[in-house]
């Protein structure tokens, strides 16, 4: 599920709809999910947003299993921080996000101790700091692989 | 009485397995007996009979004629003993 290719520090993006471009291109370019992702993020997101309050702004895009062929969980810092809508709220509670952990999962239950630690992570202040402040990918990697 | 409980997210993959597992173990250490059910927002409507409880981690706008608890706090981590206790409160 932790894959280097995918933990990617300050990407630089514009607006939500690049974001899921950018990430959502390279994995179908992968073969790890399918033609129709993107939108699918898109059309989830608007309706059941994934934005946490967490400090600095955390977000959990996701869409249901069928449309992913591999388990993938992409982690992102961003350059400039993207709004995103927060998750249970109203239109109107909109968050700045600077770390993005898009999960591509094809069964949620069969990941459940790495979704469970996962969460519970980005409860943590070292886990979300310790990524905000990496200096590199392979930094955040050694800070993800520490907590999962 | 064994109590039904419906967990919804947008999704059903990650969120609701997370809080579902929270759910159980809050349920285990209180011993209350219940059924947990995961769904989706779009499913609610179907599966909802007989429910004593729906906990969503996504906006509700809709009255399902189940009382309903926000379970963003078992992700998020802010005031998760708030929604444990309104959790605990209903089924009780």
């Amino acid at each position: 599920m932790i894959d280097s290719k995918y933990i990617i520090k300050d990407l630089d993006v514009s607006n939500q709809k690049e974001l899921f471009e950018t990430i959502g291109q390279a994995l179908m370019e992968d073969k790890i999910v399918k033609d129709g992702f993107i939108e699918a993020l898109l059309k989830r997101e608007k309706e059941y947003p994934t934005g946490l309050p967490v400090n600095p702004g955390v977000a959990i895009p996701h869409t249901d299993g069928t449309l992913v062929n591999e388990d993938r969980l992409v982690f992102a810092t961003l350059k400039n921080p993207v709004t995103f809508a927060e998750m249970g709220g109203s239109d109107e509670n909109i968050i700045d996000i600077h770390i993005v952990i898009l999960m591509a999962i094809k069964d949620g239950k069969k990941h459940l101790e790495t979704l469970r630690q996962l969460i519970d992570s980005i409860k943590k202040e070292e886990f979300i700091k310790g990524l905000f402040n990496s200096k590199n990918s392979d930094e955040m990697e050694t800070i993800i692989k520490k907590f999962l | 009485m064994k109590k039904k409980i419906i967990v919804a997210c947008g999704g059903a993959v990650a969120t609701s397995t997370v809080a579902a597992e929270k759910i159980r173990e809050l349920l285990k250490k209180e011993n209350i007996d219940a059924e947990i059910i995961q769904c989706r927002m779009n499913e609610l409507e179907s599966k909802k009979d007989g429910a004593d409880l729906i906990v969503t981690t996504a906006r509700v706008t809709k009255d399902f004629g189940v009382p309903v608890v926000h379970g963003v706090a078992f992700i998020s981590g802010v005031n998760v003993q708030k929604t444990e206790q309104q959790i605990l409160d209903i089924l009780k």
